[in-house]
């Protein structure tokens, strides 16, 4: 297959090009009550990708044998507009392969055994029938193998492995349902599956406990968040911020994200990290054969780097972070995330939690939205903090506001730092979901706008 | 196909479907007023569901290299699978529809219409930037089965999708503009004005109290809904028991003046269709008629297990996974009054555009709360300037029972049409 791929390169008439090939296999099992269900699926795709005079030409394709055709059409595709601008920059010619190390590899793992293991895991859903109405699981092992070619020479081949679950609890009063949600992945293998008895009764007594909770009272409120919401906070208000290819060619938003701008307190450091390995967010290369970097976005408060993609770090004159990323060979790469958290600060959670007279202490994320400076994100859970301690659990918790005063508003940052992976991923410009991790340690931010009952 | 049905009759396999997939899109696109990148994508795929000793597998494919290995592959996931046997169409469905237009969109042509749009929009607001794109998709499905179904059609989309988005007196602003056609026909005047009404509206900031007034959704605005009554209908949330609307078939769970129906025979929106993607004729129906849930959406699984007749809701988001339970098109339908009309009645109110963060509530329970990030104030019939920082929150199954009037105006915003619906008290919180 890598030769009749090879061949494309000498078709594309342009100023740089890609050729990409992938083969993704997906096996899922899903148990929603008592059923169980099985499914598989493996498909191949390429793409060409060619760069002339500052546009972009793009043919994604299924069978290898259309590479020359594709090639010669994205070369066409490229030529329809004539910017004349911006010599592509810091390429430099990589020539590797990757396949992960994988302790307990999934791949090799009978399909008996998985759903073993996965029947056993619902037998504890199915045997608490008192407090929940229903549940919800869902495994899932995606593993891709790429190849990624360019015209100057480079040629890299990468393997990922990711495996994860997810376990859902429903509870129902006869009016209202309440859903409780956990999910876990990341490229560590079969291990991550293991061991997830306690998670699921967590999800069965939070589906419960939320029930019979009261919803939240809108308002302002000094909040601590977990780090799983902390981390979706980072990624959602201020991650897809950093991403240049708002800015790029937009004064405007470029004086709004001014490099050495204070955004936050000395205490405040965020971190996209690509590199860190047998996260889910992890991967050797980017979709355009850029490598992985750890990049800080904010250090000390202060704003410090963006994320870019080979062009837009060409257009604006800086280093290419390798972050341009595709979720499959059907979209051309753009800016994205890969591990993007909070490091990790002095102060312990008992010690924040003691400082609070009157808050909240809100846990878990289903998923939060950004446009530009405003941000939503969605709360599992809260509870009700009263002079230092934890009361009452709340529901129904999502907060609003907009990212810059949120930012000088976290007072504190403990030390306590989790990264999170998940099932999902993110979603930008119709590519949903790129798999990505967040993560935080424990934090505490003022004046937080709840919307509530 | 043929090598596939070979390997199917070769191990027994009596029951079975398969649905093929094959989409080919042309996408301009624009970045920063500037075109940036030309795409095409051809892809195309097979998802094969078999049925043996009451048991179902699936699994999916786009090269077809081992036929044998595929066929073992399905088989392990039949093995461990779902005890199902869905009753497979065997009727043959005529296509009468008009949705296949082989028409030509050129890129020059829609290059140039992208350019003029942003001249257009960049001479008034020369610090906003927008992003677009114009796309031609062709769709060609086709689904054999077991029974003897055999049933193709084919399916042309035009589409647009433009984004302004920059820094404004008021703060960010966000303001898309989405539509899609079975042909090339967009009124670009049109969808540019309704974008430069807003920008003007966001240049004026005005304040909102918190507290319970009426708000008008507009069409753009009204994704949350449709997403917690598609849940609350869903068969299979039904089935396991987890909707509140399990017991409230034949009852009012919404106003009265509200209708939502499924018409997949409508030539002017792109979810139509002659048959879902399990060959069953697509019928329209109103699940909920002037406020009473009339029926469950069922695909042909949750059909055979909740007892609901199926009506052509059976729908794949690829080729690559089994049907889930869809409209081919959602529609309200509209209501008496003009927006204009309605706007006249509020002495104090809310209108919402654009909102962040919707459906990532308790949407199965109808929660809703989000942020209103293009939304406008109301005051003494008339629309005034932009408010910022509104959280808006309730309960689809208890506001949308106090509705006081629904547009004739609606707006098609993909394969869904939708009209402006005015509430009489929702909660708001303002920072």
């Amino acid at each position: 297959m890598k030769e009749i791929i090879e061949k494309g390169l000498s078709y594309i008439d342009g100023d740089f090009g890609w050729i990409t090939y992938e083969m993704t296999e997906i096996t899922n099992i899903i148990c929603f009550g008592e059923d169980v269900e099985i499914s598989h699926s493996k498909r191949y795709g390429g793409n060409v990708r060619v760069y002339k005079n500052g546009n972009f030409g793009f043919v994604a394709f299924t069978n290898p044998s259309d590479v020359i055709p594709s090639a010669k059409k994205a070369s066409i595709l490229a030529k329809l507009e004539k910017k004349g601008e911006i010599n592509l920059k810091n390429l430099k010619v990589i020539k590797d392969k990757f396949s992960p190390d994988l302790k307990n590899d999934p791949r090799k793992i009978p399909i008996s055994e998985k759903i073993e293991i996965i029947k056993n895991y619902n037998k504890i859903f199915l045997d608490s029938k008192d407090r929940i109405r229903n549940a919800f699981i869902r495994y899932n092992e995606t593993e891709t193998k790429k190849i990624i070619l360019r015209t100057d020479g480079t040629h890299i081949e990468e393997e990922r492995v990711y495996t994860g679950i997810g376990f859902s609890a429903f509870a129902f009063d006869g009016f209202r349902v309440q859903p409780f949600t956990k999910t876990f992945g990341d490229q560590r293998g079969f291990d991550t599956i293991l061991n997830r008895e306690k998670d699921i009764e967590e999800a069965i007594s939070n589906a419960f406990l939320l029930l019979k909770s009261e919803k939240v009272e809108g308002g302002i409120y000094t909040v601590i968040l977990d780090s799983e919401i902390a981390g979706v906070f980072i990624h959602e208000a201020f991650g897809h911020l950093s991403e240049a290819d708002h800015l790029h060619k937009n004064e405007k938003l470029k004086e709004m994200m001014k490099i050495g701008k204070r955004v936050g307190s000395e205490i405040l450091n965020v971190v996209d990290n690509g590199t860190l390995y047998h996260e889910r967010g992890f991967y050797k290369y980017d979709d355009e054969g850029t490598p992985s970097s750890k990049t800080y976005l904010i250090k000390n408060g202060v704003l410090n780097s963006r994320l870019h993609s080979i062009y837009t770090a060409s257009i604006m004159d800086e280093e290419p972070t390798g972050n341009a990323r595709a979720i499959n060979y059907k979209f051309p790469p753009i800016v994205r995330m890969s591990c993007t958290y909070i490091e990790p600060g002095e102060k312990s959670f008992e010690e924040v939690l003691n400082e609070i007279k009157y808050g909240l202490y809100v846990k878990g994320s289903i998923g939060g939205q950004t446009e530009m400076e405003m941000f939503t994100f969605s709360a599992q859970m809260a509870y009700l903090i009263e002079n230092g301690k934890v009361k009452k659990p709340l529901r129904d918790v999502i907060l609003t506001g907009n990212v810059f005063e949120t930012l000088k508003n976290i007072d504190a940052v403990c030390n306590d730092l989790k990264i999170h992976g998940g099932l999902g991923g993110c979603g930008k410009n119709g590519q949903f979901p790129l798999p990505v991790s967040h993560g935080s340690p424990h934090i505490r931010i003022k004046n937080v706008l709840i919307g509530g009952k | 196909m043929e090598k596939i049905l070979k390997e199917i009759e070769k191990r027994k396999i009596e029951k079975y479907d398969i649905f093929y997939e094959k989409r080919i899109e042309n996408e301009i696109k624009f970045e920063q007023n500037e075109p940036q990148e030309f795409i095409e994508r051809r892809e195309e795929g097979y998802g094969l569901r078999i049925i043996k000793d009451g048991k179902r597998g699936f699994i999916s494919f786009n090269l077809l290299e081992n036929p044998e290995e595929i066929l073992e592959r399905a088989i392990e996931s039949l093995i461990y699978g779902k005890e199902i046997e869905p009753d497979f169409p065997s009727e043959k469905v005529e296509n009468k529809l008009k949705i296949f237009y082989d028409l030509e969109w050129e890129e020059k042509d829609r290059i140039e219409i992208g350019k003029e749009m942003i001249d257009k929009i960049s001479s008034k607001y020369k610090d906003l930037r927008v992003n677009a794109n114009f796309s031609k998709k062709y769709i060609e499905k086709k689904i054999l089965n077991s029974n003897g179904f055999e049933g193709e059609f084919k399916k042309s989309i035009f589409s647009y999708y433009i984004y302004v988005f920059g820094l404004m007196r008021t703060g960010i602003v966000f303001a898309p503009d989405m539509e899609a056609n079975l042909k090339p026909e967009f009124d670009f005047n049109k969808i540019l004005e309704n974008i430069l009404f807003l920008l003007e509206k966001c240049e004026v900031e005005e304040k909102i109290k918190s507290g319970r007034f009426p708000v008008i959704f507009s069409p753009t605005s009204l994704g949350f809904f449709a997403q917690a009554i598609i849940q609350g209908i869903d068969g299979k949330n039904f089935e396991k028991g987890i909707t509140p609307l399990k017991d409230k078939k034949g009852e009012k769970i919404l106003s009265d003046k509200i209708t939502i129906l499924n018409d997949p025979e409508r030539e002017d929106l792109i979810g139509s269709v002659p048959f879902d993607d399990e060959g069953v004729k697509v019928e329209k129906f109103k699940f909920i008629e002037k406020g009473i849930l009339k029926d469950f959406l069922v695909d042909l699984e949750t059909s055979k297990r909740i007892n609901v007749k199926p009506k052509g809701n059976g729908f794949r988001t690829s080729f690559e996974n089994l049907p889930i339970r869809s409209f081919s098109n959602f529609i309200i339908e509209s209501g008496e009054k003009k927006l204009e009309e309605i706007i006249k009645e509020i002495p104090y109110g809310l209108i919402v555009y654009e909102t962040i963060g919707a459906g990532q509530s308790n949407t199965l329970a109808g929660e809703y709360s989000f942020n209103a990030s293009v939304a406008f104030l109301i005051s003494n019939g008339e629309i005034k300037g932009r408010v910022k920082d509104v959280m808006i929150s309730g309960n689809i199954y208890e506001d949308f029972k106090k509705i006081m009037s629904i547009s004739k105006e609606t707006k098609k915003i993909y394969d869904y049409e939708l009209p402006y619906i005015c509430i009489s008290d929702i909660k708001i919180d303002k920072k």
